[in-house]
């Protein structure tokens, strides 16, 4: 295994947005414990080529939206899935339950976009600013912001639907 | 809800995924272990048993050749074991470029650009593989007839006459079914490609 303590230190520091991409990607909760740990045996897989050249966060962004555009919802009737517990995907108690209700409309509203404008807005919602967000999608900076804006309007008539 | 009431809220959910530590060492180290072997015994049951199928099936038909005592029967078996030795390779060969995008080395974009036009080799070697059962369909069954020890090169009349209608029917209803999931994946794809090239 690469660099094992240093590997599990990275998980564990991220594992807000491997849940959060989870959350996004995946249809149901079953889907999303397997995307979830198909996202951290893809980071486990890639962590030795990782550079310092990027900042830890983008490569984590970048795979784990890769990871989730490949992944294949087939996969979770191949076997069972051990290793991940419950409360991972499970986050909020019956205390949060107002916060979960808003969330969830959150989630489907943007499980309703494509899955361009979905990995754009998701990087938004973490607070990137255009130019983190071209250098983890590929797209240019003004072409983040022209896209955002489409994204708005689509919200915006979403609701009005 | 607009954009920036989402911001909001999702800043608070992530104040509150912040403040939650829900991995362990032991969970991760499980995860990652569990994946590895999984992958390493991700043998594709169904495609290598239809594989294997298939394999045997040919060499049936190759070694029963000299059985095949008018031109038509050859044809009918040559043809059986080309389109049974072609099938399996085309449906592993799809399956493979799908899960060949490059998951480490490529942005969101690339990943995408590289899923799409996967997915669209994948679907046209579905439609093919689906015209090429059909024809498999037709030309098995004076093979089959003969392999089985049928004696005349003629299968009987009635045997056509529940075996083409029948076989003519489901052709028909499972054409008509994977026309419209073809149709349907395709435009999304050809959207999606659309979007990536959209500057």
């Amino acid at each position: 295994m690469p660099n094992e303590s240093e590997f599990i230190r990275v998980i564990k520091e991220s594992e807000g947005i491997i849940f959060k991409i989870a959350i996004l990607y995946a249809a149901d909760k079953d889907d999303q414990k397997d995307l979830y740990q198909e996202i951290v045996y893809q980071l486990w897989r890639s962590f030795d080529s990782f550079r310092s050249e990027s900042k830890i966060s983008t490569w984590i962004y970048r795979i784990a939206l890769n990871t989730s555009i490949t992944h294949l919802r087939k996969e979770k009737k191949r076997g069972p899935q051990v290793g991940i517990d419950e409360a991972v995907i499970n986050r909020f108690d019956s205390d949060d339950s107002f916060l979960e209700e808003r969330l969830t409309q959150l989630y489907d509203q943007v499980k309703k976009l494509n899955t361009i404008e979905k990995g754009i807005v998701l990087l938004h919602l973490e607070g990137k600013n255009y130019e983190e967000i071209a250098a983890i999608t590929g797209f240019t900076a003004t072409n983040v912001g022209t896209r955002l804006s489409r994204i708005k309007d689509k919200l915006r008539s979403q609701l009005k639907d | 809800m607009e954009l920036d009431e989402m911001k909001t809220l999702w800043n608070e959910m992530s104040a509150k995924l912040e403040g939650q530590k829900k991995l362990t060492d032991k969970m991760i180290i499980m995860m990652t272990q569990e994946r590895y072997q999984r992958r390493l015994s991700k043998i594709r049951t169904p495609e290598l048993i239809s594989a294997f199928l298939c394999f045997v099936m040919v060499l049936l038909i190759l070694f029963s050749l000299n059985k095949f005592d008018t031109s038509y029967l050859l044809a009918c078996a040559i043809t059986s074991a080309t389109i049974l030795s072609v099938l399996p390779v085309l449906s592993l060969w799809a399956i493979r470029q799908v899960s060949r995008v490059d998951i480490k080395g490529s942005n969101y974009k690339e990943a995408l650009l590289q899923y799409a036009l996967a997915k669209r080799r994948f679907l046209s070697v579905q439609k093919l593989s689906f015209y090429l059962s059909f024809v498999l369909l037709i030309v098995a069954l004076p093979v089959a007839v003969k392999m089985m020890g049928g004696k005349t090169t003629h299968i009987e009349t009635t045997t056509w006459l529940w075996y083409l209608p029948l076989g003519f029917l489901f052709f028909v209803v499972f054409a008509r079914w994977v026309y419209r999931c073809y149709v349907n994946v395709t435009v999304q794809l050809e959207n999606l490609l659309r979007e990536i090239e959209d500057q």
